[in-house]
This record gives structure tokens, sequence and C-alpha cells, in this order.
């Protein structure tokens, strides 16, 4: 009886806990963008400024999640597949974006690339400021966003099983027919989860942009710094109403990562089968599963 | 041969633009003016505060969010509670919330103008725009680290053993501490760990509902902005150089605890 009572107390503390640090917070930030009214929320969202900085979200993300994804695959690769020297240091180097603080990361990368450093300079001189422009945003969002597509596709390649693309190799596959229809199948959904969390940790990156990002309004400023503007301006509702459009955003990226992984999986699935249409090696696979 | 060449120099070039020279670039930032220099702006008063006021929030929140993380992970693990599920969705949220919506989320619920934080405010008791709000904003961005590392463990432990343990009639605390506890407690430390990695970096949220007044509630990841919004250099590389080591170690001690923790799992 009282371990029945000890499990509610604390299921009550928990729940208690959560409503007050997450729940209550979040449904404040809905209650109060819609508190002028759903006008009221589209005319916020509508504002010039925001919709450029979201448009500016939107694509700087996209383009260091697809560069990290790119990339991300390659180290991935290298790092199980390959004998590359300094394996462990470079695999342990991998996570450090995650640890180092953000605003670190940013004056890291304003040292290095900024228009008073050598290779700043030099490509200033050339006509690229690789700080204080759109640029620099995104060589920010590949800094924070680093680690996130090796981590997802190097346990799919470290476990595929190797035998498969031995016995395609032996059956006169070319290495590339190897790559696209064997590995490529095998590590997809690593890709897709790995692109959907670089995307969504852009869109909500704060720290680093801030500092590298020189924030002008229309050009360099992206919804986060924006967002941080209007709390300062004491504009709570269009703040929130900014909120409100990020979290929808980061919701639709999760959504679309569990649909696609999905999709390829019963894709992969179906083409396994019909590659196979009947005989030994069908039965075999069946059995295997 | 060639193929392998272009693969090398394609990783070792990435790791080099992107994390190794920007570390070592903050080194020598720090350091370029001599290491007495390093030493005038490390023993700046706003630097020293700020870093104590970190270490300050980050105790704060890895005590709570560990104790709490313990708790939401048995519950979520244990499924013997309805709404399990809700809990396990919750727990997650604050991983797809940028940091300033959720400063400004904990200002719409505790700020000086709200019903909540007018009331304590009335009971001389100030939650946002001072440090209690600031661990607050912590607490939020960092809960689900204890809880993720934690729940699958518990999952694979099952609960044969403390169900062995109450049916010889030991307590739940007692089955907590030598069984429970034991079993869980290198992941627990990971958890904790990355808390403490987080807590230490965090600066979005903290920013939000700190205000980042000067030897007050500025704390080191907001001296390091506040110096460069300000052109003072020199302190922010010194302040964040402090700020990488440390990040650096704790990763050590991550990648130290994880091969402890896969010695006791196989």
């Amino acid at each position: 009886m009282s371990t029945e009572l000890g499990k509610k107390i604390s299921f009550a503390g928990v729940s208690g806990y959560l409503l007050l640090l997450v729940v209550l917070p979040l449904g404040a930030i809905f209650k109060q963008a819609f508190s002028a009214g759903v006008w009221g929320f589209i005319h916020s969202v509508l504002q010039p400024i925001g919709v450029s900085a979201l448009v500016l979200t939107i694509k700087t993300s996209l383009l260091a999640a697809l560069l990290n994804t790119v990339a991300g695959t390659v180290i991935a690769f290298a790092l199980v597949r390959t004998s590359i020297p300094g394996k462990s240091i470079l695999n342990a180097m991998v996570d450090l974006p995650l640890a180092i603080p953000t605003t670190v990361s940013g004056l890291m990368l304003i040292f290095l690339y900024g228009p008073s450093s050598p290779i700043g300079s030099w490509f200033a001189r050339h006509g690229v400021d690789l700080i204080y422009s759109p640029l620099a945003i995104v060589i920010a969002l590949v800094f924070v966003t680093f680690p996130y597509t090796i981590r997802a596709v190097q346990p799919l390649l470290d476990g595929s099983d190797r035998r498969m693309e031995e016995a395609a190799l032996t059956l006169g596959a070319s290495k590339l027919r190897v790559l696209r229809t064997i590995v490529l199948p095998t590590i997809l959904p690593g890709v897709i989860s790995g692109f959907a969390l670089s995307f969504s940790r852009a869109t909500a990156e704060f720290g680093s942009v801030v500092l590298v990002s020189g924030n002008l309004p229309m050009h360099t400023q992206v919804s986060a710094v924006y967002l941080y503007g209007l709390l300062e301006n004491y504009n709570q509702q269009g703040a929130a109403a900014i909120s409100v459009v990020l979290l929808g955003l980061s919701f639709v990226a999760v959504v679309c990562q569990i649909y696609l992984s999905r999709q390829t999986h019963i894709s992969a699935l179906l083409r396994r089968v019909q590659r196979f249409p009947r005989g030994e090696f069908h039965e075999v696979e069946d059995r295997a599963v | 041969m060639k193929s392998k060449i272009g693969l090398f120099s394609f990783v070792y070039l990435w790791f080099l633009a992107l994390i190794a020279l920007p570390l070592t670039g903050i080194a020598v930032g720090a350091f370029r003016k001599g290491a007495m220099e390093f030493f005038h702006e490390f023993v700046q008063p706003g630097a020293l505060f700020g870093l104590k006021l970190t270490f300050e929030i980050t105790a704060c929140a890895v005590a709570i969010n560990t104790v709490f993380g313990v708790l939401i992970a048995l519950q979520i693990a244990g499924k013997n509670v309805r709404g399990w599920r809700v809990l396990n969705v919750i727990v997650d949220l604050p991983f797809a919330v940028s940091p300033v919506i959720a400063g400004l989320a904990l200002i719409l619920v505790y700020g000086p103008n709200t019903l909540i934080g007018g009331f304590l405010q009335n009971h001389s008791m100030k939650l946002m725009f001072a440090m209690p709000g600031m661990v607050m904003a912590t607490l939020f961005v960092t809960l689900p680290f204890v809880v993720r590392e934690l729940v699958p463990v518990l999952r694979e432990m099952g609960n044969g053993e403390q169900e062995a343990a109450m049916t010889l009639g030991a307590s739940t605390w007692r089955v907590f501490w030598r069984i429970t506890l034991p079993q869980m407690k290198w992941s627990l430390l990971y958890g904790a760990m990355l808390t403490v990695s987080r807590a230490l970096g965090e600066f979005g949220a903290v920013l939000v509902v700190s205000g980042s007044v000067v030897l007050l509630t500025q704390s080191a990841t907001l001296y390091v902005y506040q110096s460069t919004v300000n052109g003072d250099m020199q302190a922010a590389y010194t302040v964040s150089l402090v700020l990488a080591a440390t990040s650096f170690l704790i990763l050590c001690l991550l990648e130290g605890i994880k091969r402890r923790r896969e010695v006791a799992h196989s």
C-alpha cells in the first residue's frame, strides 16, 4: 500500500515539475501569440523584416544542413571504413562543437575568419566577406551542427553487413554501383535524420549567429536574433508570434523526418523483394527476417 | 588509391577549417599579448564574477535536474503509471525549442508583470532578471539529458532484481540505493556531465531571462558576448579560453565515462 502511495506522490511531483517548467511556459507563448487575435498574430508574422529574417533562416539552415549532410556522410564513411591516420583523435573531436559554448564558437570564427585575420582579409581582398555576411551565418551553422549527421550515419555503417558488398563486387558490380545500390540505402535513414536534426538545430541557433552575422535587418538578421530584438523592445506579442512560427518549423522538420525514414524503409524493402522475385535468395532472406 | 587520398584530404581539411584552427585560434587570441595580459583579463571583477555565477548556476541546475531526471526516468521506464507517454513527449520538448524562445516562455509565466511572478515579487521573491530565473532557464534547456540517458538503461535492466528484493522485504528506498542506483550509475554520471556541459555554455535562454546586468546577472557566456559587442576582444578571448578548456575537460571525462559504461554493461 505504501509503495503505491509513494508512486503516486512521485508521479505528482514529477508532473508538477514538468508543468511549471515546460508546459505552462510553452503554453503561455501560444496564448501571448494570439493575445491580439488571429489577425494580430498574422500581422506580427508578416512584418517585412520578420519575413525576410524567416526566409534567411530557412535558406541558411537548409544550406548548412545540406553541406553537413554530404560532408558528414563522407566523414562517417572515412571514420568507419578506412584506416585514416589519427582516427581516434578525429572521432573524439567530432563532439567538440556540441560541448563548446555557442558564444565561444562564434568568437572563434570571428578570430579566425574575421576581417582583421589573415584568412579573412585574404578573402575580403577577393571580394568575399567571411564574417558579418550571410555566408558567416552558414559557416557558424555548419560548425554547430557538425556532429549530427556523422553520429547518425556512423552506427549504421558500422553495423551494416559487409558481405553483401563483397558479394556484389565479386559478381562484377562496379564500386559506384555497390555504393548506390547497397551502401546508400543502408545509411539513408541516418542521412535523413542527420539532415533533419541539423536543420532544426540550425533554425534554433542563436549564440554563435548573433556574434558572427552582424545582424543587419533585411540582410543578415535571422529569426532568432529578430525575435530577441523584439523582446528588447518589449514587443512580447510579436516575439511570441515569431516563436510559434519557429516552433512550427521544427515540428514540420520532425514530421518530415519520420515520414521520409518510413518511406525509405518501405521502398528499400520493396526493391529488395523485386530484385529477387522468387528462388532461394528470397527465402533465405525471409527466414533471416 | 587516388580516391583514398582525395577522401582523406577532404576529411582533414574539413576538420582543420571547422574545428582544429578555430580552437587553436582562441588560445592564440587569449595569449597574443602574453601570459600577463591573459592573467590580467582573467582577474577582472566582471570575468571572475561571470565564471563564478556560471559555475553556481550549473551546480544548482545539475543537482535539481539529476534528482528530477531520475524520478522522471523511473516513471517513463516503469510504464506503470498512466501518462508515461505524455511525460515522454514533454521531456523532449526543450530539444525542439530555441533557447531564446525558452527564455521568453519563462518570462511570460514568471516575469514581474504576470500572475505568478507578481505574487512572488510581492512576497519579495524575484525570479526573472535574477539568479533563480537563470537557474530555471538552465533547468529548462538541460531537462532531457539525464532522462534520455537513463530510460534505455532502466528498460534494459528490467525490474526482476528489484521485485525479488521487494519480495524479500526490502523497502523501496533500500531497493533504490542497493540495486537501481548501482545499475545505472555510469549512465547517470554521463547524463549529469552532459547537463554540466550544456549548462556551462547556455547563452540564449539565460540572456533573455537575466537582463545581463554587470556584476549581478552576467554569467560567463554573457560576459563573452558583452565584451565582444563592446569591442573588448582580449577579455572575450580570455574568458572564452577558460570556457573552452572546461568544455574540453568535460568532453574527456564523458569519453572516459562512456568507456567505463561499456565495460560495466558487457
